[in-house]
């Protein structure tokens, strides 16, 4: 039996600790907003906070996430309002086939917590772990600039 | 529309699964947010296939081409919208299938594909929209006791006077009214919505992480399914399917893909698991062993020695105009050169998967796929059960770009449902889908061009050599099975050539007074299908870089001599001319920038791109600035076009730098995004796009929007270094994006 703590609430799981906490998260937990893109940590769909830290969630077994603090996109809102992440995403009207979107989100969320205004070179180094295949990183760049006056 | 059905959407469903081919006995009610259901749960009146309208004036619009990112749902539904005139702030949508409005006009076939889910449904759209606002004139105009003429509808409402009505008010007894068979549609100067910037419906569940897509798909009893696939020729000999069964939560293991088209599909192990992990673990254990049915030593040298060889015959001929010899043998100056292009994959970023739910007199399924008109008919064949027993839903797909137009994952999942009984989810991990992809082909092309005393190109030979997708004997598309025997396969394979191979090289707009396309069939066990832009993703690389040549090699104006050859096609032509204005082409550039010129002509869309760049060290690219002029008639959603202009810079750019499946051992040598890569945020070059203007209507966007950036840019290699790029990826050839 192996406890963590997924978006404010506590599950206890019989799960064979070596599997990948995406697939936990997916396949137990139902979270389904946690994508699988390549399993090998080079996509970055799967990414996830743990612990206050931005993970590939397909790269983090069970056992070891055990009694961790996990927040999935479908917990980063607060109190039923959008992240402003999310809230930028729209208006820029970023999205395309929306795979990679969780990922990103988490990704920029994560960057923009220790640094409220990136310039593009740090976006460029915060974002260089996620692929987006229809090719929508101009209008990424533009959300993340978005999000970043609205929280300042 | 004397069936027009009024009910609520519960009977709704059972009475639409009747009379269109749909569902629906003890259907599982699907996971939240699933949008192809939502409009299912509430009440509200259809007025026709393609919407349903509630009470509280929530006007739901069918979408029947799949989302894949390119956004053909967006499109469709403002073309709906405009002439039904709703306020776009009360439409909703929802995924529908199988009924026969749904097929694609321009394929036949519920398929999204082609760049034709704009231009196949333009009329089909806008018409059934205006037949669904008379319905509601005619009904206000009923209740109020006034003649039809007098009544206007506007932001989802009917008024005449001091009445008003919302459409939510009107729609059951609309429902009853038959609208004009052919109604007038309006003129781009009436448009209300389209060719206006309108935002996307799916951002929120996209964000939120509650679309559901295929792979997203749970319901009651399902098991997992993983698959690993034979050799492409080969067989899977043997496997250890107690060590697989004894892996907790694995059920069980078996072979599939022999199903349907015996000629045609792959064959794989399954091994089905509670989970998806398990099934990973399992198919370890079992530790399958594969026969490469005599192919063990298949390689690029191999392949590509074939395709060159075949670039020397004489091939079949695609198209021939005046006289090739005469016109080689009069010529002042004959260039030659040959190119060459590897096979590369589509990598959607969600894997193949399909969920199939069989229940021996109802068959079920949930799939990201862009051709429910296929699934419908490989599933109606392997399961034995009529099409009226089948009920596709038709998921959100994390891309496609032409993979998902086969149904290989469908046929898979009906199979293995059927074998244990249970609802299973077909899944592919990463690596499967990158080496038993079906993918867009090799191909190499030899050029022949005759010039004149004045150094202008007179004759034209180009032949192609490679595999044919409608024609190989090897894996390649389903639809070469389904189109068996009819008037579209044979268009496909007219003269024995392959329709795609030649594909923007047989139909350029250049005028030459002699010309030969020829194409010469090499066929290898290597899967291959459509590719977003299918041969144009090729060719546009072969051809405009061989014009290039000819420019330079004649002391031309690169862009110069494309306008002269485009004399004959005013379109064409103002495409490319927008593109040099806009750029400044001619213009003195700071030192050490050069300039590439690149024009294609697909999809009915004229396509210019202008790459400036600077090359340090002799290897690292550095661009600058990439302009873009595109025509493609009425432009129906602006803010999604430019989506998609970005994205054919990063289309481009991947398959220029990068894309390479290397073929070895009778095998894909690359396994995942580690050794096939893709573009990412950092090397995201700046771009502006420019429209040609005009009332035209609307052609295709997906896919014309990237051939033209690879020989642009190798063409501006060429510019600054002197060195003529004829094969790709760039990353062979030494270079890096700076």
């Amino acid at each position: 039996m192996i406890t963590l703590t997924v978006n404010g609430k506590s599950h206890t799981l019989d799960v064979d600790p070596d599997t990948p906490l995406l697939w936990v998260l997916r396949d137990h937990l139902r979270l389904t907003g946690t994508k699988y893109g390549c399993g090998i940590g080079e996509c970055g769909a799967c990414g996830v906070i743990m612990n206050g830290d931005l993970v590939n969630s397909c790269d983090i077994e069970l056992e070891n996430a055990a009694g961790a603090d996990i927040t999935t996109i479908e917990g980063l809102g607060s109190g039923g309002s959008l992240h402003p992440v999310q809230q930028a995403f729209i208006d820029e009207d970023t999205t395309q086939c929306g795979w990679c979107i969780p990922g990103q989100i988490m990704a920029i969320a994560h960057l923009l917590d220790s640094n409220p205004e990136p310039t593009d070179a740090e976006i460029d180094l915060g974002l260089k772990d996620n692929l987006c295949r229809c090719g929508a990183y101009t209008r990424i760049r533009r959300a993340i600039h978005r999000a970043a006056r609205a929280s300042a | 529309m004397s069936e027009a059905i009024k009910m609520n959407r519960r009977s709704f469903v059972k009475t639409a699964a009747v009379a269109s081919g749909g569902l629906v006995i003890g259907f599982h009610l699907p996971p939240l947010g699933n949008t192809a259901e939502a409009a299912m749960a509430g009440e509200g009146t259809e007025l026709n296939a393609w919407v349903v309208v509630a009470p509280d004036n929530t006007i739901t619009i069918r979408a029947s081409q799949t989302e894949l990112g390119q956004g053909p749902t967006m499109g469709n539904l403002m073309m709906f919208a405009e002439e039904m005139e709703c306020d776009w702030a009360d439409v909703t949508f929802e995924f529908a299938t199988g009924r026969p409005e749904y097929t694609n006009p321009l394929v036949g076939l519920q398929l999204t594909g082609g760049s034709t889910a704009t231009p196949g449904f333009w009329d089909v759209m806008r018409k059934a929209g205006a037949q669904a606002r008379h319905m509601l004139i005619q009904a206000a105009a009923k209740k109020w006791g006034v003649d039809a003429s007098q009544c206007t509808a506007r932001n989802s409402m009917v008024m005449q006077g001091s009445n008003k009505a919302t459409f939510g008010d009107l729609a059951m007894a609309a429902a009853d009214e038959t609208p004009p068979e052919d109604p007038k549609l309006k003129s781009p100067a009436e448009f209300k919505l389209i060719g206006h910037s309108v935002k996307r419906l799916d951002s929120l569940q996209k964000v939120t992480g509650t679309a559901i897509f295929g792979m997203d798909t749970f319901v009651d009893g399902m098991v997992v399914g993983v698959v690993k696939h034979a050799p492409w020729s080969g067989t899977i000999k043997s496997w250890d399917s107690a060590a697989a069964k004894a892996v907790d939560g694995v059920q069980d293991s078996f072979l599939i893909g022999q199903a349907v088209f015996p000629d045609n599909s792959s064959n794989a192990l399954v091994v089905i698991a509670d989970t998806y992990w398990q099934g990973v673990k399992g198919m370890k254990a079992a530790n399958p062993q594969m026969d490469f049915g005599g192919w063990d030593n298949l390689d690029d040298d191999q392949i590509l020695g074939a395709f060159k060889e075949g670039t020397n015959e004489a091939g079949k001929m695609g198209r021939a105009e005046g006289d090739v010899s005469a016109g080689l043998s009069s010529a002042a100056k004959v260039i030659e050169a040959e190119y060459h292009v590897p096979y590369i994959s589509h990598s959607p970023l969600e894997p193949m998967n399909t969920v199939a739910d069989y229940r021996g007199d109802f068959l079920e399924i949930w799939s990201p796929t862009q051709n429910a008109g296929a699934g419908y008919v490989v599933a109606a064949k392997i399961s034995g059960l009529p099409q009226e027993k089948i009920h596709i839903h038709m998921t959100f797909a994390g891309g496609g770009f032409g993979r998902r137009v086969e149904v290989d994952y469908i046929e898979q999942a009906v199979e293995a449902s059927m074998k244990v009984r249970k609802p299973v989810k077909i899944m592919w991990s990463r690596e499967e889908d990158t080496q038993h992809n079906l993918n867009r082909p090799s191909y190499a092309t030899k050029f022949t061009a005759g010039l004149d005393a004045d150094g202008n190109p007179t004759t034209w030979k180009q032949t192609l050599a490679g595999p044919g997708i409608w024609l190989s004997p090897y894996r390649s598309t389903r639809l070469k099975n389904l189109f068996a025997g009819s008037d579209f396969m044979k268009g496909m394979q007219e003269s024995g050539v392959d329709f795609h191979s030649v594909q923007g090289a047989k139909d350029i707009g250049y005028d030459f007074a002699n010309m030969d396309i020829a194409w010469t069939q090499k066929d290898f066990p290597v899967p291959i299908v459509f590719f977003r832009g299918v041969g144009n993703t090729q060719n546009a690389f072969f051809i405009e870089s061989f014009i290039d040549e000819i420019a330079h090699e004649s002391g031309q104006d690169p862009y110069e001599l494309r306008r002269k050859l485009l004399h004959k096609e005013p379109r064409m032509l103002a495409a490319l001319n927008l593109a040099a204005e806009k750029s400044g082409w001619g213009n003195p550039l700071p030192a050490g920038r050069h300039r590439g010129i690149a024009f294609h002509n697909s999809f009915d869309s004229p396509f210019c791109d202008v790459i400036e760049i600077s090359v340090r060290g002799g290897r690292r690219i550095k661009i600058h600035k990439i302009t873009r002029a595109i025509d493609c008639g009425i432009i129906v959603n602006p803010d999604q076009l430019d989506s998609q202009f970005q994205s054919g810079v990063v289309w481009g750019l991947t398959m220029a730098m990068y894309s390479q499946l290397q073929v070895k051992n009778g095998a894909i040598v690359q396994s995942n995004f580690n050794n096939y890569r893709l573009l990412r945020i950092g090397q995201m070059p700046k771009f502006e796009t420019h429209f040609v203007r005009n009332t035209e209507s609307p052609s295709g966007i997906g896919e014309p929007v990237f051939h033209t950036i690879a020989p642009a840019l190798t063409n501006a290699i060429f510019s600054a270094t002197g060195r003529r790029i004829r094969s790709l990826p760039l990353k062979n050839h030494g270079f890096s994006l700076a």
